[in-house]
């Protein structure tokens, strides 16, 4: 079959292209989905896609009730919408593909990969910037001959090497106190699951802890961190603390980025702990981020919210480890995925 | 095996078309694998540029096609010698209908006016030099750069005019200006000339376009910024777009006139055995279900045997000689005819007393709102816009559209910023409910 048989399929995966797009769109509302959260990663998940138009000059179409558009011939085929199956994996892809962890700064002992291009490599193609001017002569040499041939010309080009250069801990923190309802623990559940799932993928070899705090914290494992829900009062100061002193016994600042990922609803009484700050401080410092996403929390800010907006602004400036979400319903799980995890600044 | 009795079908049925007085074109039959007919289906004709518009119907007919939904069965191209490429793997009584279809096509297209205006020879090389160009301009300029060129002028697409002519370009007549100071009347008295109150006058676009013209496409490959490359090849797709336009405008009495003629065709054939003919007859029932009335098939068919059953053959012929779709339903579909459809029952009778409740029964269908309810459908549904003036200066476009029905907003965003893009100037389309400027970087920013 020649490429003019094949044009068909290559339009298709044009097409193909472009309805990433479309798909793009409708993925806030499927991120907190039920079918997607908490399936295996191989899982097929069916969606309706609006099929792309190409614009035109048309007019504004009536209201449903104005028209009963059903008397005419020549109406109802409901053809403006695809089905297309995507794997929770590249429904992930599409998601998360370009975040990164920020502030992951070089550390000692890295098992965490990245890549490195070097140029040592030789090709036959290439751009004329790049030709290796020794190896081409001497393949000309190699033929006995003084002048160069195109095919003489050799180019240097680059192989991508992986190499360990730094190693990060993820601390996930959740608020499970009573003021946690049902809403804002599947919101805060879901918001986590994706950064699990995510740092899985694109940070294999980094480490997660999980903790969920009433007035005091509980080390659990990633299932009790999703599935155990424990009640009482609230309070930070302490699980703070405890997350300090895990890190400096287990993860030392020289050879681990330490983030450190909070999810509550920000109801807490500041006075009680007069500490709070300073404890705050200490992580902003040791740590390279400070990620607060409030769940549902207060009309205005909420006294955490408050507390760590206070206590990030050190010498009249906002300190970079510190980055703080809102997520009031399902449409803002994402956002404030990016927001904090996000590549920028 | 297939080939040789394809060659013996196509004999008689061509001579079969002969007796009947039909005179189609002399036809390439061309038998080809699945995978290829959704292409040049999607095409529409062989050796089209590449679009991502042709991946989706591709994928669509694929997608149909293996679940089952209905496959397409014959594709027929207006060109000298007439293309008709026909599924392999169908059965052969399907082919041997689809023979006389193809030639009940391939007569329209030798009758109508407007289909043999657009006519080429080969018309597969004309297309194909187009795509050779398109495909060169994507190695010089980049590849999103192209599609994006391509994706602006298909936006524009209804709008081509095979009336075009280059306009005359009319200098607006000077706006004479009085000063708009308190007049004092001695001043006025000793006034000579007004020489220095010229130069207040602001710049106004220089040139109107007379007529005003529909074809925004013809108006920017002509006067708009772009490479000559550009030009020619949104000359290129404009006259695609032209010679599919009266493809669209008769589909319905293309499609009927096929299925009008290769029921007679068929019932003539004599090679028939007795199974391959009800095998025959049921393709010919499935494609012309009519849960749907306006299935082309149907609607053509019955709308033929109707107007040859009141005016008779010779009537037939003078009409696919030179009317579209519209003038045939205005002017053919009269009280009589539809009074007679719904002796025969080939028209719809009943009509649900109530759309959005289906319990409450039918009632009949009067003939006048039947009439009225078909011909609505024929009626075109798109905005009138008009190229009103274009300024050398400042480069800039002024469109208007004068109907009373709102533009459907974000899609006219688009549209207008494409021009922008194509005009490579300030881009201004103006209507009684809105006024819309053209954004080109939002047109090139657009993935």
């Amino acid at each position: 079959m020649d490429l003019h048989n094949q044009k068909g399929e290559l339009d298709r995966q044009w097409y193909l292209r472009k309805l990433n797009r479309a798909i793009k769109d409708r993925l806030p509302e499927l991120i907190t989905h039920e079918a997607v959260m908490g399936s295996a990663p191989n899982q097929r998940i069916r969606m309706a896609v609006k099929k792309l138009e190409e614009p035109d000059f048309r007019y504004q179409p009536e209201t449903e009730s104005g028209q009963g558009s059903g008397t005419g011939p020549g109406h109802g085929d409901n053809d403006d919408v695809v089905w297309i199956e995507l794997t929770t994996e590249e429904i992930m892809d599409l998601l998360l593909e370009d975040l990164k962890l920020p502030r992951l700064e070089d550390k000692a002992g890295g098992i965490l990969q990245s890549e490195e291009d070097r140029y040592d490599d030789v090709t036959i193609h290439g751009p004329l910037a790049n030709v290796d001017k020794r190896r081409s002569l001497y393949q000309a040499a190699k033929e006995g001959r003084d002048y160069l041939t195109e095919d003489d010309l050799r180019y240097r080009t680059w192989k991508t090497y992986r190499k360990p250069v730094t190693s990060a801990v993820i601390t996930l923190v959740r608020d499970a106190s009573g003021s946690m309802d049902e809403s804002k623990r599947y919101l805060s559940k879901a918001a986590a699951w994706w950064i699990v799932q995510w740092i899985r993928k694109q940070y294999g070899a980094s480490e997660i802890r999980y903790f969920l705090h009433t007035t005091v914290p509980v080390a659990v494992d990633e299932n009790d961190f999703f599935n155990r829900e424990i009640t009482g009062g609230t309070a930070i100061g302490s699980t703070y603390r405890a997350i300090i002193d895990l890190w400096d016994q287990e993860y030392p600042i020289h050879d681990f980025n330490r983030y450190l990922l909070h999810f509550s609803d920000g109801d807490i009484w500041p006075r009680s702990d007069p500490n709070l700050t300073d404890t705050i401080r200490t992580i902003l410092s040791t740590a390279s981020l400070l990620g607060y996403f409030e769940i549902e929390g207060y009309r205005g800010d909420s006294p955490l919210w408050t507390l760590l907006h206070h206590s990030a602004h050190v010498d009249g400036h906002f300190h970079p480890a510190m980055r703080m979400a809102r997520i009031d319903g399902k449409e803002d799980v994402l956002p404030a995925i990016r927001t904090i995890v996000g590549n920028n600044t | 095996m297939v080939h040789g009795t394809l060659d013996s079908w196509v004999r008689e049925m061509v001579d079969l078309a002969h007796d009947n007085a039909l005179e189609p074109l002399a036809t390439e039959f061309h038998l080809v694998p699945d995978e290829e007919i959704y292409t040049l289906s999607s095409y529409f004709a062989p050796g089209r540029y590449r679009h991502w518009t042709h991946g989706e119907r591709y994928w669509m007919a694929k997608q149909r096609d293996e679940q089952g939904m209905g496959r397409i069965y014959e594709l027929v191209v207006n060109s000298d010698p007439a293309l008709a490429y026909l599924l392999i793997k169908n059965a052969d009584a399907y082919n041997v209908l689809v023979v006389a279809h193809v030639l009940g096509h391939a007569d329209f297209f030798a009758r109508n006016h407007f289909l043999s205006a657009v006519r080429r020879p080969h018309i597969g090389l004309w297309f194909g030099e187009h795509a050779a160009w398109l495909e060169d301009l994507h190695r010089q300029q980049s590849f999103s750069r192209v599609e994006k060129l391509i994706d602006a002028a298909h936006t524009l697409h209804q709008l081509v005019d095979p009336y075009y002519r280059a306009p005359q370009l009319r200098t607006r007549p000077e706006t004479t200006v009085r000063s708009a100071r308190s007049f004092d009347w001695v001043k006025e008295l000793y006034r000579g000339d007004d020489g220095e109150l010229k130069e207040d006058i602001s710049y106004t676009p220089n040139y109107r376009v007379w007529p005003n013209t529909h074809d925004i496409l013809a108006i920017i490959a002509d006067y708009g910024h772009l490479a000559d490359e550009e030009r020619t090849a949104l000359r290129m797709i404009r006259d695609e777009m032209l010679y599919f336009r009266p493809q669209a405008e008769t589909k319905y009495m293309n499609e009927g006139w096929a299925t009008f003629w290769h029921v007679r065709l068929t019932r003539a054939f004599t090679q028939w055995d007795e199974q391959d003919h009800i095998e025959a007859m049921r393709m010919h029932a499935m494609v012309t279900q009519h849960q749907h009335f306006f299935n082309p098939y149907y609607f053509g068919w019955t709308m033929w045997e109707l107007i040859s059953e009141l005016h008779g053959l010779e009537t037939c012929f003078e009409i696919v000689a030179d009317q579209t779709d519209r003038q045939w339903v205005n002017q053919w579909i009269t009280p009589e005819l539809v009074k007679l459809a719904q002796n025969k029952l080939v028209w719809p009778v009943d009509r649900p007393v109530d759309v959005q409740d289906p319990t409450r029964g039918t009632e009949y269908y009067p003939i006048d709102d039947l009439l009225h309810d078909v011909q609505k459908v024929f009626v075109p549904d798109m905005p009138e816009i008009f190229v009103t003036a274009m300024d050398a200066l400042s480069h800039s476009l002024d469109l208007a559209y004068n109907g009373s029905k709102p533009l459907r907003s974000d899609y006219t965003q688009d549209v207008v910023n494409a021009i922008a893009y194509l005009w490579g100037g300030d881009v201004t389309l103006v209507s009684p409910h809105h006024t819309w400027y053209g954004h080109e970087a939002d047109w090139r920013r657009r993935s």
